[in-house]
C-alpha cells in the first residue's frame, strides 16, 4: 500500500477498510461478525427490542467484544471486561482525574450498565437515583429522613456528580466546591450575606457547614453543628466579619480549641502519652470538623474509618483475620483506646488484663495461670497475659491466637509437649 | 541482664515472609539482651535507646519512669546506674551526646531535657522564649553535636546548637501523613519518616524544605515508628506493629527485613526505637518484651 492509499484509508476510516480486508482474508460469511450469532442466541431478539441498545449490538458486531471461537475470559470476552469497555469508552476517566468512581476503577462497568441493552438510557440497569442508591444506601436513607432536602437531589445524582470520574473535584463532583454551589446560589445577594453573619464565605467550602444532600437542621446544616456556629458566635474562633482576614482563626491548632475545651485538653496534656496528632499543626482538626459534622462529636468520619485512615495496618489485619474482634469490626476503636491521650502503651484505656476482662469472662481461662505469678517462659520479664496468646486486631487463626491453637500455640511455652 | 557471646549464639533470626531475595543481603544477628538494672529491677516497656562514647548505652525505661545506663564491653551489657527525675517523669527517647551527657524526650512534657550520665538534670533543650504547647515528637543529634527537634506543632525540624541557639530550620511539606521520627546522617541530610503516608522525606544539608522520596516504603512495613541512619548511607526503620527492623540503602531499596514478631530472644514485640553504636552493634528498645536487645549488623 503506497503512502497516498494509506492517507486515503485513514481519512475514510481505517477500521472499515481493515474490517473489509479481514472479511475477505478469513472468507467470512455475510453477517459472521454478529448476525450469524443470533441464529443460536435467539434470546437476543428480546434484548434488541429494548429501548437502549449498545451500539455494537445494534450493528450486529458481537465480535467487537466477544471472541467467536475461544477466549481467556468469561462469556468469551475478547479481553478483561474493563479493557473491552475502555477500548471504546476510554474517555470516561479524564487524565489526571481528581476522583474516580470505585466501580469504574475496578472495571466493573456491568455493575451499572447492561452491556447489551436495557430499558433505561445508556443501558443503565436502573433509572436515575435508584441505581446510585443501590450502593449508596446511607445517602439514600439520609435523604429520605431529612426534613429539608437540597433541591437538586430531586433531579437525580447527576445534577452534581459525574458518574464515572471528575477531572476537577473530589466525590465525582462536576466542579469543585464552592464553584458548583455558586452556580445556583448567588453570593452577592444581601440575603446570602445576612445568612452568613457578614462573613465573606463565597469562596469557602460550603460542605464544611452544609450537608449537600439535605438535613433536618434548617439551612441544611450538617446534623451536628459546633456550638459557636449553631449559636451564631463565629467570633469565638474567628475575628469579626469586618477584620482584615475575617476567616482566619484567632490561634492555631490545639491552642484555639483549648479556649473552650480546656477540660478535655488539659486532661490530655497531663497524661503520659499524647496521641500525637492532637498537638500537631492541625491539632483537633485531624479528626474533628470545625463547623458541623454528620457524625456525633464533630468527628470527620465514622470512628473506624477515621482511625483506620492512619492506622491502616490495624484495619488490614482485622480484614484478613479468620476471627473478627467485634469492637474492631464495628469500628469502636474507643472501646479499647483513648483518642486523645492516656497512660498505657498503645493508648489503651486500661491495663491489658483489666481491659480484656471487661468483656471476656476470666473464669473461662481459670485453668491457665495468668498474672504476676505466671512468668512467660519465653521472656522472664513478662507475665502471662491475654497478649501472650491472642492479638486483638486479628490473626490467621481461631480465637485470635498468635499461632494455631490446635498444633502450635501451647508448645510455644510448653516445649516439652512438642511431638 | 544477660549477655550472649557471638560464638555461642545459634539462634538465627527469621527472615519475614515476603521480604524477597534482597532480604537475604543484610542480616542482624542477636548478640545480647538487657533485662534489668544492676539491682535486678526488671525493665518495663522501654521505648528509647541511645548509644554513646566508650560503650555507653542509655535506656529510656519508660514503664518505670526512669533512665538506666549500661556499659557495653565485648558485647556484654553491664548495668552502671539508673535514675528517675521529676523533671523528666516519662522518658520516651534517649540519645547520648559526644561528651557523655544524655538527652531525654519526655512523653508527658513532650520536650527534651539534658542530664548527665549520673542523673544530674541540666535543663530543657528548647529555643528561648518558647510559648504554647510543647510538641517535640522526636529528636536526633547531628554530626556537629546540634540537636534536631521534630517539632510537630510548629511543623518543622529545628536545629539547636549546644548553646541553645536556634539554627537551621526545615519546614514540613503541606502534603504528608504524619512524621513520627527523623534521622540525620553524617553529611547533614535529614530524613523524615512518614509512617502514616508510608513514605520518607529528605532534605539535603542546605535545604530548608523536605521533598518526598519517589518510592513509598516497601510493602510489608506495617507501621514504621522510628528511623536511624548509619555512617554508610543505610537507613534502619523500626516496624513497630510488624516486629521487625527494615534496612534500606541510600536510594530506598530494601536491603533486608530482619526479626519477626515474637517473644524469644532475637524476636521483637512492638519495638519502639533503635540506636547504632558505630562499631557494628544495633540496640533495640523491645518495648513489648520489656527488654533491650543487641544485634550485630552485617551481611
Amino acid at each position: 500500500m503506497d503512502r497516498a492509499l494509506l492517507l486515503l484509508a485513514l481519512a475514510l476510516g481505517w477500521p472499515a477498510v481493515g474490517r473489509a480486508a479481514d472479511d475477505e482474508a478469513y472468507r467470512l460469511k455475510p453477517g459472521a461478525k454478529g448476525r450469524v450469532c443470533l441464529t443460536c442466541h435467539s434470546e437476543f431478539a428480546e434484548v434488541l427490542g429494548r429501548p437502549s441498545v449498545h451500539t455494537p449490538v445494534k450493528a450486529g458486531d458481537c465480535s467487537d467484544c466477544h471472541d467467536p471461537h475461544a477466549a481467556d475470559h468469561a462469556d468469551l470476552l475478547a479481553d478483561a471486561p474493563e479493557k473491552v469497555c475502555l477500548a471504546c469508552h476510554g474517555g470516561v476517566v479524564p487524565a489526571g482525574a481528581k476522583s474516580v468512581h470505585r466501580v469504574v476503577g475496578e472495571g466493573a462497568c456491568a455493575r451499572c450498565h447492561d452491556p447489551h441493552a436495557s430499558g433505561h438510557p445508556n443501558q443503565l440497569l436502573k433509572a436515575g437515583a435508584d441505581l446510585c442508591l443501590g450502593c449508596h444506601g446511607d445517602v439514600g436513607k439520609a435523604i429520605e429522613t431529612a426534613r429539608f432536602r437540597h433541591a437538586p437531589v430531586s433531579r437525580g445524582c447527576l445534577a452534581c456528580h459525574d458518574p464515572h470520574a471528575s477531572g476537577t473535584a473530589p466525590f465525582l463532583l462536576k466542579k469543585s466546591v464552592p464553584g458548583l454551589c455558586v452556580a445556583c446560589h448567588r453570593t452577592d445577594l444581601p440575603a446570602f450575606t445576612a445568612a452568613h453573619l457578614g462573613y465573606p464565605v463565597g469562596k469557602s467550602n460550603c460542605g464544611s457547614c452544609h450537608d449537600p444532600h439535605g438535613s433536618s437542621v434548617p439551612g441544611i446544616l450538617r446534623a451536628n453543628p459546633h456550638a459557636p456556629m449553631a449559636g451564631e458566635t463565629c467570633d469565638a474562633c474567628h475575628p469579626g466579619p469586618d477584620a482584615a482576614a475575617p476567616l482566619a482563626t484567632k490561634r492555631q491548632g490545639v491552642d484555639l480549641c483549648r479556649d473552650c475545651h480546656s477540660d478535655v485538653l488539659d486532661e490530655a496534656l497531663s497524661r503520659n502519652r499524647i496521641h500525637w496528632p492532637v498537638v500537631d499543626r492541625r491539632g483537633c482538626l485531624n479528626c474533628h470538623e470545625p463547623h458541623a459534622a454528620r457524625v456525633a462529636g464533630l468527628l470527620s468520619g465514622a470512628p473506624g474509618d477515621l482511625c483506620g485512615g492512619c492506622h491502616r495496618d490495624a484495619v488490614e489485619r482485622q480484614a484478613k483475620s479468620r476471627v473478627k474482634h467485634p469492637p474492631v469490626q464495628k469500628g469502636e476503636c474507643g472501646a479499647c483506646h483513648e483518642p486523645h491521650a492516656g497512660n498505657e502503651v498503645h493508648l489503651l484505656t486500661k491495663p491489658e488484663g483489666e481491659l480484656c476482662g471487661a468483656c471476656h469472662d476470666w473464669a473461662r481461662h481459670s485453668a491457665h495461670p495468668m498474672g504476676a505469678k505466671a512468668i512467660d517462659p519465653r521472656d522472664r520479664n513478662l507475665e502471662v497475659g491475654c497478649g501472650s496468646c491472642h492479638r486483638s486486631h486479628g490473626t490467621p487463626f481461631k480465637a485470635l491466637s498468635h499461632f494455631d491453637p490446635d498444633r502450635e500455640l501451647c508448645v510455644q511455652c510448653h516445649e516439652g509437649l512438642k511431638r | 541482664m544477660s549477655g550472649i557471646g557471638r560464638s555461642g549464639m545459634v539462634l538465627a533470626l527469621a527472615v519475614a515472609a515476603g521480604a524477597g531475595i534482597a532480604a537475604e543481603a543484610f542480616r542482624l544477628r542477636p548478640v545480647g539482651v538487657a533485662y534489668a538494672d544492676g539491682k535486678g529491677t526488671a525493665l518495663r516497656a522501654p521505648e528509647g535507646v541511645g548509644c554513646g562514647p566508650d560503650g555507653l548505652l542509655a535506656v529510656a525505661d519508660t514503664g518505670n519512669g526512669r533512665v538506666v545506663v549500661y556499659e557495653v564491653r565485648d558485647e556484654e551489657i553491664v548495668p552502671r546506674t539508673d535514675f528517675a527525675l521529676p523533671e523528666l517523669p516519662y522518658p520516651l527517647r534517649v540519645r547520648v551526646e559526644s561528651k557523655g551527657d544524655l538527652l531525654v524526650l519526655d512523653g508527658r512534657l513532650r520536650k527534651v531535657g539534658r542530664v548527665s550520665a549520673r542523673g544530674e538534670f541540666r535543663g530543657y533543650v528548647e529555643p528561648a522564649g518558647t510559648q504554647g504547647i510543647a510538641a517535640t515528637r522526636g529528636f536526633k543529634i547531628d554530626g556537629r553535636g546540634d540537636v534536631a527537634l521534630l517539632d510537630v506543632a510548629g511543623a518543622r525540624v529545628l536545629f539547636l546548637g549546644a548553646d541553645g541557639r536556634p539554627g537551621r530550620e526545615i519546614r514540613f511539606p503541606d502534603a504528608c501523613g504524619f512524621f513520627s521520627d527523623l534521622a540525620v546522617d553524617g553529611k547533614g541530610t535529614v530524613f523524615l519518616l512518614d509512617g502514616v503516608g508510608r513514605r520518607l522525606f529528605t532534605a539535603g544539608p542546605d535545604d530548608k524544605a523536605v521533598r518526598p522520596r519517589p518510592a513509598a516504603l516497601p510493602d510489608g512495613v506495617d507501621f514504621a515508628s522510628s528511623i536511624e541512619a548509619d555512617g554508610a548511607g543505610r537507613l534502619f526503620l523500626v516496624d513497630q506493629n510488624g516486629g521487625a527492623i527494615v534496612i534500606l540503602d541510600a536510594d530506598g531499596s530494601m536491603l533486608g527485613r530482619q526479626s519477626m514478631m515474637g517473644w524469644r530472644e532475637g524476636q521483637l514485640r512492638y519495638p519502639a526505637s533503635i540506636c547504632l553504636d558505630g562499631k557494628g552493634l544495633l540496640f533495640v528498645a523491645d518495648r513489648g518484651n520489656n527488654r533491650v536487645q543487641a544485634f550485630s549488623v552485617g551481611r
